[in-house]
Protein backbone atom coordinates (compact mmCIF):
# COMPACT_ATOMS: atom_id res chain seq x y z
CA UNK A 1 0.00 0.00 0.00
CA UNK A 2 2.83 1.96 0.77
CA UNK A 3 5.00 2.09 -2.36
CA UNK A 4 1.56 3.03 -3.94
CA UNK A 5 0.54 6.08 -2.17
CA UNK A 6 4.04 6.99 -2.40
CA UNK A 7 4.09 6.17 -6.40
CA UNK A 8 0.61 9.03 -6.04
CA UNK A 9 2.21 11.50 -4.08
CA UNK A 10 5.40 11.19 -6.68
CA UNK A 11 2.57 11.66 -9.84
CA UNK A 12 1.16 14.58 -7.98
CA UNK A 13 4.08 16.36 -7.97
CA UNK A 14 5.04 15.47 -11.64
CA UNK A 15 1.51 16.66 -12.90
CA UNK A 16 2.31 20.41 -10.25
CA UNK A 17 5.40 20.57 -11.54
CA UNK A 18 4.57 20.36 -15.45
CA UNK A 19 1.82 22.82 -15.12
CA UNK A 20 4.68 24.90 -13.26
CA UNK A 21 6.73 24.39 -16.35
CA UNK A 22 3.90 25.46 -18.57
CA UNK A 23 3.96 29.10 -16.39
CA UNK A 24 7.22 29.37 -16.76
CA UNK A 25 8.59 32.72 -18.83
CA UNK A 26 5.14 33.92 -18.39
CA UNK A 27 4.07 37.47 -17.65
CA UNK A 28 1.50 39.51 -16.94
CA UNK A 29 0.63 42.46 -19.27
CA UNK A 30 -2.89 44.83 -18.96
CA UNK A 31 -3.92 46.59 -22.20
CA UNK A 32 -6.37 49.54 -22.59
CA UNK A 33 -9.00 49.14 -24.99
CA UNK A 34 -9.92 52.53 -27.21
CA UNK A 35 -13.38 51.21 -29.29
CA UNK A 36 -13.33 47.12 -28.43
CA UNK A 37 -15.41 46.28 -25.08
CA UNK A 38 -13.39 43.85 -23.06
CA UNK A 39 -15.71 40.89 -23.96
CA UNK A 40 -14.92 41.12 -28.05
CA UNK A 41 -11.30 41.51 -27.17
CA UNK A 42 -11.13 38.64 -25.05
CA UNK A 43 -12.92 36.76 -28.33
CA UNK A 44 -10.66 38.03 -30.58
CA UNK A 45 -7.69 37.47 -28.60
CA UNK A 46 -8.37 33.77 -26.97
CA UNK A 47 -6.02 32.43 -30.33
CA UNK A 48 -3.43 33.67 -28.64
CA UNK A 49 -3.58 32.15 -25.32
CA UNK A 50 -1.74 29.04 -25.08
CA UNK A 51 -2.07 26.68 -22.30
CA UNK A 52 -0.76 27.80 -19.05
CA UNK A 53 -1.97 31.26 -20.37
CA UNK A 54 -5.10 33.27 -19.33
CA UNK A 55 -6.90 36.75 -20.10
CA UNK A 56 -9.66 38.51 -18.17
CA UNK A 57 -11.38 41.81 -18.69
CA UNK A 58 -13.26 44.11 -17.03
CA UNK A 59 -14.70 47.46 -19.14
CA UNK A 60 -11.96 48.89 -21.21
CA UNK A 61 -9.10 46.74 -19.37
CA UNK A 62 -7.62 43.60 -20.22
CA UNK A 63 -5.20 41.45 -18.54
CA UNK A 64 -3.42 38.81 -20.00
CA UNK A 65 -0.81 36.41 -18.32
CA UNK A 66 1.28 34.50 -21.47
CA UNK A 67 4.80 34.78 -22.62
CA UNK A 68 6.16 37.79 -23.72
CA UNK A 69 6.13 37.28 -27.15
CA UNK A 70 2.58 36.69 -26.85
CA UNK A 71 2.42 39.85 -25.17
CA UNK A 72 3.86 41.24 -28.14
CA UNK A 73 1.68 39.66 -30.71
CA UNK A 74 -1.62 40.94 -28.72
CA UNK A 75 -0.03 44.28 -28.44
CA UNK A 76 0.22 44.14 -32.22
CA UNK A 77 -3.13 42.97 -32.76
CA UNK A 78 -5.19 45.53 -30.85
CA UNK A 79 -2.90 48.54 -32.53
CA UNK A 80 -4.64 46.79 -35.27
CA UNK A 81 -8.12 46.22 -34.37
CA UNK A 82 -8.78 48.78 -31.70
CA UNK A 83 -6.45 51.45 -32.49
CA UNK A 84 -7.20 55.40 -30.74
CA UNK A 85 -9.46 57.30 -32.63
CA UNK A 86 -8.03 58.68 -35.90
CA UNK A 87 -7.54 62.34 -37.60
CA UNK A 88 -8.80 61.64 -41.46
CA UNK A 89 -7.92 63.82 -44.15
CA UNK A 90 -10.75 63.69 -46.60
CA UNK A 91 -9.99 65.42 -49.85
CA UNK A 92 -13.29 66.89 -51.67
CA UNK A 93 -13.09 68.07 -55.46
CA UNK A 94 -16.26 69.05 -56.82
CA UNK A 95 -16.95 68.08 -60.76
CA UNK A 96 -19.74 69.26 -62.90
CA UNK A 97 -20.35 67.10 -66.23
CA UNK A 98 -22.83 68.02 -68.70
CA UNK A 99 -22.99 69.09 -72.46
CA UNK A 100 -20.13 71.50 -72.56
CA UNK A 101 -16.63 71.17 -74.80
CA UNK A 102 -13.65 70.03 -73.14
CA UNK A 103 -12.14 68.06 -70.15
CA UNK A 104 -9.82 69.17 -67.28
CA UNK A 105 -6.21 68.10 -66.61
CA UNK A 106 -7.04 69.11 -62.94
CA UNK A 107 -9.64 65.81 -62.75
CA UNK A 108 -7.59 63.72 -65.30
CA UNK A 109 -7.59 60.34 -63.00
CA UNK A 110 -11.41 60.55 -62.06
CA UNK A 111 -12.39 61.55 -65.86
CA UNK A 112 -11.10 58.52 -67.46
CA UNK A 113 -13.10 56.08 -65.10
CA UNK A 114 -15.60 58.31 -65.47
CA UNK A 115 -15.71 58.69 -69.34
CA UNK A 116 -16.21 54.72 -69.21
CA UNK A 117 -19.47 54.80 -67.35
CA UNK A 118 -21.76 58.05 -68.07
CA UNK A 119 -21.76 59.73 -71.31
CA UNK A 120 -21.65 63.82 -70.44
CA UNK A 121 -19.69 65.62 -73.23
CA UNK A 122 -17.53 67.48 -70.81
CA UNK A 123 -16.23 67.27 -67.18
CA UNK A 124 -15.06 70.29 -64.80
CA UNK A 125 -13.90 70.54 -61.64
CA UNK A 126 -15.95 73.83 -59.73
CA UNK A 127 -14.08 73.45 -56.64
CA UNK A 128 -11.38 71.37 -54.46
CA UNK A 129 -10.99 71.55 -50.48
CA UNK A 130 -9.18 69.27 -48.14
CA UNK A 131 -10.92 68.81 -44.30
CA UNK A 132 -9.27 67.12 -41.20
CA UNK A 133 -11.58 65.21 -38.91
CA UNK A 134 -11.09 63.21 -35.79
CA UNK A 135 -13.33 60.13 -36.15
CA UNK A 136 -16.89 60.52 -34.52
CA UNK A 137 -16.39 64.55 -35.80
CA UNK A 138 -18.41 66.65 -37.86
CA UNK A 139 -16.90 69.00 -40.71
CA UNK A 140 -17.90 72.07 -41.96
CA UNK A 141 -16.12 73.93 -45.50
CA UNK A 142 -17.44 76.77 -47.51
CA UNK A 143 -15.95 78.46 -50.56
CA UNK A 144 -17.41 80.59 -53.68
CA UNK A 145 -19.41 78.07 -55.23
CA UNK A 146 -18.71 74.75 -53.09
CA UNK A 147 -19.66 73.72 -49.44
CA UNK A 148 -19.02 70.38 -48.00
CA UNK A 149 -20.17 69.18 -44.46
CA UNK A 150 -20.80 65.62 -42.75
CA UNK A 151 -18.94 63.63 -40.42
CA UNK A 152 -16.95 60.53 -40.17
CA UNK A 153 -18.57 57.80 -38.64
CA UNK A 154 -16.09 55.56 -38.05
CA UNK A 155 -12.69 54.09 -39.30
CA UNK A 156 -12.97 50.75 -39.33
CA UNK A 157 -10.42 48.29 -37.65
CA UNK A 158 -8.80 45.69 -39.61
CA UNK A 159 -6.31 45.44 -42.55
CA UNK A 160 -8.40 46.95 -45.16
CA UNK A 161 -9.07 50.39 -43.06
CA UNK A 162 -12.20 52.10 -44.67
CA UNK A 163 -13.55 55.08 -43.17
CA UNK A 164 -17.62 55.72 -43.20
CA UNK A 165 -18.67 59.00 -43.67
CA UNK A 166 -21.98 60.79 -44.52
CA UNK A 167 -21.11 63.54 -46.30
CA UNK A 168 -23.10 66.56 -48.53
CA UNK A 169 -21.35 68.52 -50.98
CA UNK A 170 -23.08 71.46 -52.75
CA UNK A 171 -21.95 73.40 -55.46
CA UNK A 172 -24.06 76.12 -57.58
CA UNK A 173 -25.88 73.84 -60.29
CA UNK A 174 -26.49 71.21 -57.59
CA UNK A 175 -26.08 69.33 -54.30
CA UNK A 176 -25.17 65.44 -53.65
CA UNK A 177 -25.44 64.21 -50.63
CA UNK A 178 -25.35 60.19 -49.35
CA UNK A 179 -23.24 57.97 -47.08
CA UNK A 180 -20.24 56.28 -47.85
CA UNK A 181 -17.17 53.85 -46.99
CA UNK A 182 -13.97 54.18 -49.00
CA UNK A 183 -10.39 52.56 -48.31
CA UNK A 184 -8.10 54.80 -47.58
CA UNK A 185 -6.29 56.62 -50.59
CA UNK A 186 -9.12 55.52 -52.84
CA UNK A 187 -11.45 57.67 -53.90
CA UNK A 188 -15.69 57.70 -54.44
CA UNK A 189 -16.83 59.23 -56.93
CA UNK A 190 -20.24 60.27 -55.45
CA UNK A 191 -22.40 61.71 -58.35
CA UNK A 192 -26.30 62.80 -59.13
CA UNK A 193 -28.01 64.34 -62.01
CA UNK A 194 -28.53 67.74 -61.64
CA UNK A 195 -32.23 68.52 -61.68
CA UNK A 196 -31.69 71.37 -64.71
CA UNK A 197 -29.70 71.21 -68.12
CA UNK A 198 -29.12 67.42 -67.63
CA UNK A 199 -26.27 67.96 -66.37
CA UNK A 200 -24.93 65.79 -63.27
CA UNK A 201 -22.72 66.37 -60.36
CA UNK A 202 -20.15 64.27 -58.66
CA UNK A 203 -17.88 65.18 -55.33
CA UNK A 204 -14.62 62.67 -55.58
CA UNK A 205 -13.35 62.01 -52.32
CA UNK A 206 -10.42 60.62 -51.14
CA UNK A 207 -9.39 59.46 -47.58
CA UNK A 208 -6.36 58.83 -46.09
CA UNK A 209 -5.73 59.17 -41.93
CA UNK A 210 -3.56 62.08 -40.98
CA UNK A 211 -2.83 60.53 -37.76
CA UNK A 212 -3.71 59.44 -34.25
CA UNK B 1 -44.71 74.75 -72.96
CA UNK B 2 -45.74 70.95 -73.55
CA UNK B 3 -43.53 68.21 -73.77
CA UNK B 4 -43.37 65.73 -76.91
CA UNK B 5 -43.16 62.40 -76.61
CA UNK B 6 -39.59 62.18 -78.17
CA UNK B 7 -38.22 64.71 -74.94
CA UNK B 8 -40.33 62.64 -72.18
CA UNK B 9 -38.82 58.66 -73.64
CA UNK B 10 -35.09 60.32 -73.31
CA UNK B 11 -36.07 61.44 -69.86
CA UNK B 12 -37.68 58.10 -68.70
CA UNK B 13 -34.54 56.31 -67.77
CA UNK B 14 -32.93 58.93 -65.81
CA UNK B 15 -37.00 60.24 -63.78
CA UNK B 16 -37.89 59.47 -60.21
CA UNK B 17 -40.71 57.31 -59.27
CA UNK B 18 -42.74 59.58 -58.62
CA UNK B 19 -42.40 61.54 -61.69
CA UNK B 20 -42.93 58.13 -63.43
CA UNK B 21 -45.92 57.89 -61.62
CA UNK B 22 -46.90 61.18 -62.86
CA UNK B 23 -47.55 62.22 -59.28
CA UNK B 24 -45.19 65.14 -60.00
CA UNK B 25 -45.03 68.39 -60.23
CA UNK B 26 -42.47 68.28 -63.70
CA UNK B 27 -43.09 68.66 -67.98
CA UNK B 28 -42.73 64.96 -67.62
CA UNK B 29 -44.93 64.04 -65.21
CA UNK B 30 -47.57 66.35 -67.15
CA UNK B 31 -46.59 64.54 -70.15
CA UNK B 32 -46.90 61.23 -68.66
CA UNK B 33 -50.44 62.13 -67.41
CA UNK B 34 -51.96 62.93 -70.74
CA UNK B 35 -50.35 60.06 -73.05
CA UNK B 36 -51.37 56.55 -72.58
CA UNK B 37 -48.06 55.15 -74.95
CA UNK B 38 -45.65 57.02 -72.55
CA UNK B 39 -47.35 56.38 -69.49
CA UNK B 40 -47.19 52.56 -70.70
CA UNK B 41 -43.26 52.98 -71.33
CA UNK B 42 -43.21 54.65 -67.48
CA UNK B 43 -45.20 51.83 -66.31
CA UNK B 44 -43.02 49.22 -67.37
CA UNK B 45 -39.66 51.15 -66.38
CA UNK B 46 -41.76 51.10 -62.65
CA UNK B 47 -42.13 47.26 -63.25
CA UNK B 48 -38.90 46.48 -63.89
CA UNK B 49 -37.21 48.58 -60.96
CA UNK B 50 -39.77 46.81 -58.32
CA UNK B 51 -38.54 43.60 -59.89
CA UNK B 52 -34.79 44.83 -59.46
CA UNK B 53 -35.06 45.43 -56.07
CA UNK B 54 -36.85 42.54 -55.16
CA UNK B 55 -34.18 40.07 -56.97
CA UNK B 56 -31.69 42.50 -55.12
CA UNK B 57 -33.34 42.39 -51.25
CA UNK B 58 -33.17 38.55 -51.91
CA UNK B 59 -29.55 38.25 -52.33
CA UNK B 60 -29.31 40.93 -49.49
CA UNK B 61 -30.72 38.79 -47.44
CA UNK B 62 -28.69 37.14 -44.75
CA UNK B 63 -27.30 33.28 -44.47
CA UNK B 64 -29.43 31.53 -42.06
CA UNK B 65 -26.46 28.88 -41.66
CA UNK B 66 -24.84 29.46 -38.35
CA UNK B 67 -21.23 30.31 -38.29
CA UNK B 68 -19.26 28.45 -35.59
CA UNK B 69 -15.97 29.19 -34.75
CA UNK B 70 -13.97 26.64 -32.44
CA UNK B 71 -11.83 28.36 -30.27
CA UNK B 72 -10.91 26.16 -27.98
CA UNK B 73 -10.90 22.60 -29.58
CA UNK B 74 -11.63 19.97 -27.21
CA UNK B 75 -8.68 18.05 -25.53
CA UNK B 76 -7.58 15.80 -23.23
CA UNK B 77 -7.09 11.75 -22.66
CA UNK B 78 -11.05 11.21 -22.96
CA UNK B 79 -11.10 12.23 -26.40
CA UNK B 80 -8.14 11.24 -28.05
CA UNK B 81 -8.30 7.53 -26.77
CA UNK B 82 -11.72 6.92 -28.14
CA UNK B 83 -11.75 3.51 -28.32
CA UNK B 84 -13.27 2.87 -31.98
CA UNK B 85 -10.78 3.02 -34.21
CA UNK B 86 -12.42 4.75 -37.20
CA UNK B 87 -12.78 7.78 -34.45
CA UNK B 88 -9.16 7.45 -33.54
CA UNK B 89 -7.59 7.38 -37.39
CA UNK B 90 -9.85 10.36 -37.95
CA UNK B 91 -8.46 12.18 -35.10
CA UNK B 92 -4.89 11.39 -36.12
CA UNK B 93 -5.71 11.97 -39.53
CA UNK B 94 -6.50 15.49 -38.69
CA UNK B 95 -3.57 16.01 -35.99
CA UNK B 96 -1.51 15.26 -38.44
CA UNK B 97 -2.65 17.33 -40.65
CA UNK B 98 -2.63 20.55 -38.67
CA UNK B 99 0.85 19.75 -37.59
CA UNK B 100 2.15 18.94 -41.72
CA UNK B 101 -0.17 22.72 -42.97
CA UNK B 102 0.51 24.77 -39.30
CA UNK B 103 3.04 27.87 -39.89
CA UNK B 104 6.02 27.96 -37.89
CA UNK B 105 5.49 30.93 -35.55
CA UNK B 106 3.18 30.42 -32.92
CA UNK B 107 0.26 29.11 -34.48
CA UNK B 108 -3.19 30.23 -32.09
CA UNK B 109 -5.71 27.39 -31.74
CA UNK B 110 -8.58 27.19 -34.07
CA UNK B 111 -10.07 30.09 -35.44
CA UNK B 112 -7.21 32.90 -35.80
CA UNK B 113 -7.30 35.85 -35.40
CA UNK B 114 -8.14 37.44 -38.91
CA UNK B 115 -10.83 34.92 -39.32
CA UNK B 116 -12.58 36.39 -36.15
CA UNK B 117 -11.72 39.69 -36.57
CA UNK B 118 -14.17 39.37 -40.28
CA UNK B 119 -16.56 38.22 -38.49
CA UNK B 120 -16.55 40.64 -35.68
CA UNK B 121 -15.21 43.65 -38.12
CA UNK B 122 -17.41 43.48 -41.07
CA UNK B 123 -16.59 45.49 -43.89
CA UNK B 124 -19.01 48.40 -44.03
CA UNK B 125 -21.18 48.88 -47.49
CA UNK B 126 -19.31 51.07 -49.73
CA UNK B 127 -22.91 53.15 -50.04
CA UNK B 128 -26.18 53.65 -47.80
CA UNK B 129 -28.78 55.03 -49.45
CA UNK B 130 -30.78 57.18 -47.39
CA UNK B 131 -34.91 57.43 -47.07
CA UNK B 132 -36.60 58.28 -50.49
CA UNK B 133 -32.84 57.75 -52.05
CA UNK B 134 -31.43 55.12 -54.73
CA UNK B 135 -27.40 54.41 -54.75
CA UNK B 136 -25.65 52.34 -57.37
CA UNK B 137 -22.17 51.51 -56.74
CA UNK B 138 -20.15 50.75 -60.04
CA UNK B 139 -16.49 49.74 -60.36
CA UNK B 140 -14.32 50.94 -62.83
CA UNK B 141 -11.36 49.92 -64.61
CA UNK B 142 -9.15 51.96 -62.06
CA UNK B 143 -8.97 50.01 -59.04
CA UNK B 144 -8.58 52.87 -56.82
CA UNK B 145 -11.78 54.44 -58.12
CA UNK B 146 -15.58 54.12 -57.49
CA UNK B 147 -18.70 55.52 -58.83
CA UNK B 148 -21.28 55.98 -56.64
CA UNK B 149 -24.26 57.29 -57.95
CA UNK B 150 -27.35 58.81 -56.20
CA UNK B 151 -31.04 59.01 -57.65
Amino acid sequence: MRPMKTMAVLALAALALGACDKRRGMMVRTYTLHRMTSQDAMTLLTPYIEEGGYISGKDRLITVRERPAQLDSIAVILRRYDGAPQVVSLHFQLIEAGDFAGGDTAIARVEAPLRELFRYRGYRRVGEVTVLVMEGGHFRQQQPGLRVEGSVREVTAGPDTRVTLDMEVEGESGAVSTSVSGALGKTLLVGTQTRAGGGAIIAAVTPTVAGP
Amino acid sequence: MTMDCAAARALLLEADPAELRGEADSPLAAHLAACADCRAAADAILAGEAELDAALRTLASPSTDPKVIPLRPARGWGRRMVPAAASFAALAAAVAGILLTRPHTAAPRGATTEQIAQLMFPAPPIARAAAGQSVAVLKTSDPGVTVVWVY
